[in-house]
């Protein structure tokens, strides 16, 4: 057995070695996360008895008193979707760092955000004046994400392992931004004025119907992930090895990469681009429970719930009657802890 | 006893249709059917410079606004303050220009929302849960006085509209031969440089401006149909500085930012040098620039202010 791990067993159904500092961080993890979904609850411009949340959260609309109907018609969505879309973002920016083997990699890099604003911005184009429906834009959102993922592992095909599939995503996402700034030159700032919000990450518009979107997804995508997982330990060993140990190393990284685009497209197509969670999710994973793949990803999506619920509560709370987008709060701390992972990097070559 | 049946089933009969007779149906700018109180008694608006602004002319029942941040931290109506001196001590503060926050427009406990397309579509949704919303766009294409209109239909304030509108039209009529000449349509172009990004906004409409401008018979110059249709603006290399020899060009520029109709002209010098020499508006003392905040926004007040302006400007010229 490796040293610091124990062994779950369930007669001779289950035999499943877990490290030990995983057994004591994922459930402290989880216990935060549930903590903060409360504090997170409390916290809004109307004042909150415990009561009132107790209602929100156990009872049916009808029955609910106003401050509880509020809770229960605002801030519950926002919460739900904060944790969901911050756990897939971050288990989005795992999969490429495995894929990567780099730290610093990041859904960002596969021009997922550009491609879902491309999508949006011709939408508009071809509706000419006539007015898109908030869901069809999410649907387009969602199919600009997909569709630059598929790009970025079409061109860079030949290129899937090793790591220059990132070279391919920066390039991709560059041409697609360019495209975007294009079309905003040559629009109404004011017809754009909807997309330049949704462009700075932000969960202010979500509601129930988005935060039940992230759900079917992440109930989808979730366990397709930890079904893959098994050949993440020998992807990040490098190809030789991989192949060495009969992982196919290009089904294997082109299967990754879809499932991070899956793992991102939703969210971008709700809340907009949320940069950085994906580093910084994985960094304080890695920091917290070592190197197993699996563990680091579990521990990774409780922190990027964790971070991106605190990001959205904090902006909507802290500075009223302004509301800060999450994006920009999380990019405040993230291009700290952008350095950090930067400089962790170099240190540990 | 029947009769006093017929009479209990007559008024339970009229009692949907009374109901009804409270409500208005309305199909708003984004083609969405709302239904709301005929006289709605607590209007929320979500766009200060457009909705804000037409219903506090209109005496509509305003309790609520969103506002801007100025430079000391205080919050502002935008054209609120310049035109009618509206302030947050007169209204509550509905959110934060841009950053609606559900719970502080919904604690105002509005019956009716009215929110500017650009920035409120998204919000749809969950506004809809707190009070019937409608989506006003001052940019569909149409002119700012039928959208006007529209707006007043539905805050149940169409008599105050027509009177408004009778008193500015007389004013028109005095006004069109002194500052449009005798025999005269002179031609104009809106435009408004941008040094930012090196380019010229060009402006087929541009709230009481333009409706000013076109009330009293200036034509716009046939590059103003370079603005693709329905929209209310485009940006364009300043290349096109060559075609935009009007006998006026009109910007704005705003005051709060220390802007000035001087810098206006120094912006324009800098994204088209040669330009002030090359223009006859600019030779003429014809090239105008008016503070945005009191001239973008669609309301008589804001037409009046304008058509001052161009009194004032036409009397020191002669």
């Amino acid at each position: 057995m490796t040293p610091g791990t124990t062994v779950l067993r369930l007669g001779r159904v289950l035999s499943l070695p877990v490290g030990r500092r995983f057994l004591i961080v994922a459930p402290l993890l989880l216990l935060a996360l549930l903590a903060s979904c409360w504090l997170a609850l409390a916290a809004g411009y109307s004042g909150t008895r415990a009561a009132d949340i107790w209602q929100a959260v156990t009872l049916p609309r009808e029955a609910m008193e106003d401050p509880a109907r509020m809770i229960a018609g605002f801030r519950m969505p926002r919460i739900v979707a904060a944790v969901l879309a911050g756990s897939m973002m971050a288990a989005s920016g795992y999969l490429l760092q495995v894929v990567s083997r780099n730290g610093l990699a990041d859904p960002g890099l596969l021009g997922l955000s550009d491609g879902a604003s491309v999508a949006v911005l011709l939408g508009g184009a071809l509706a000419g004046s006539a007015v898109i429906a908030p869901p069809v834009l999410a649907a387009l959102a969602l199919a600009g994400s997909l569709g630059a993922a598929l790009l970025v592992v079409g061109l860079g095909r030949r290129m899937l392992t090793g790591g220059g599939i990132i070279l391919v995503g920066l390039a991709t996402s560059i041409f697609l931004g360019s495209i975007v700034e294009i079309i905003l030159v040559t629009g109404s700032a004011m017809n754009f004025s909807a997309l330049m919000q949704w462009s700075r990450g932000t969960l202010a518009a979500v509601d129930a119907a988005d935060a039940r979107l992230l759900g079917l997804w992440w109930l989808l995508l979730v366990p397709l992930a930890l079904g893959l997982g098994r050949s993440m330990s020998p992807l990040l060993l490098g190809d030789a090895e991989a192949r060495a140990l009969g992982v196919p190393t290009r089904a294997s990284v082109a299967a990754y990469i879809i499932l991070a685009a899956a793992f991102a497209a939703p969210v971008v197509a709700t809340c907009g681009p949320v940069a950085f969670i994906g580093l910084m999710a994985s960094y304080v994973a890695r920091s917290l429970v070592g190197d197993r793949p699996t563990e680091v990803l579990l521990a990774a999506m409780l922190s990027g719930g964790l971070i991106l619920l605190w990001a959205d509560t904090a902006g909507r709370t802290l500075f009223g009657p302004v509301q800060v987008s999450a994006g920009i709060m999380i990019s405040v701390v993230g291009v700290l802890v952008f350095v950090l992972a930067a400089r962790a990097g170099r240190l540990a070559r | 006893m029947k009769p006093y049946l017929t009479a209990l089933v007559a008024m339970l009969a009229a009692l949907p249709a009374a109901a009804q007779e409270a409500l208005r149906t309305i199909t708003d700018h984004a083609g969405y059917e709302v239904s709301y109180p005929a006289e709605p008694q607590r209007i929320v608006s979500l766009h200060d410079w457009t909705v804000t602004v037409m219903a506090y002319e209109l005496g509509a029942n305003l309790v609520g606004s969103t506002g801007r941040m100025s430079g000391d931290g205080s919050y502002f109506v935008r054209s609120g303050r310049e035109l009618y001196g509206l302030t947050f001590d007169d209204i509550a503060l509905a959110s934060v220009h841009g950053q609606l926050d559900m719970e502080r427009i919904a604690s105002l406990h509005p019956d009716l929302i009215i929110g500017n397309l650009g920035d409120t579509l998204e919000y749809r949704d969950q506004l809809a849960t707190i009070a019937p919303t409608i989506i006003f766009d001052p940019m569909n294409g149409r002119t700012a006085m039928e959208n006007y209109r529209d707006f007043a239909g539905w805050v149940n304030r169409q008599e105050t509209f027509d009177a408004l509108l009778a008193r500015y039209r007389a004013r028109i009529d005095a006004l069109r031969p002194e500052i449009a000449g005798a025999g005269g349509h002179p031609s104009y172009v809106a435009m408004l440089p941008n040094p930012e990004n090196g380019s010229i906004r060009l402006f087929r409409t541009y709230g009481a401006q333009s409706q000013v401008l076109e009330d009293l018979g200036f034509r716009p110059l046939p590059v103003v149909g370079e603005v693709p249709e329905g929209r209310q603006d485009a940006n364009f290399s300043p290349e096109i500085i060559g075609q935009m020899n009007a006998d006026w060009i009109f910007t704005t520029h705003i005051s709060d930012r220390g802007e000035d109709e001087a810098a206006m002209l120094a912006a324009l010098e800098q994204i088209a040098p040669g330009a002030t020499g090359f223009l006859d508006a600019v030779a003429a003392g014809r090239f105008h620039s008016s503070d945005r905040f009191h001239v973008y926004p669609m309301t008589f007040r804001a037409m009046d202010y304008f058509l001052d302006e161009l009194a004032g400007l036409v009397q020191a010229r002669n």
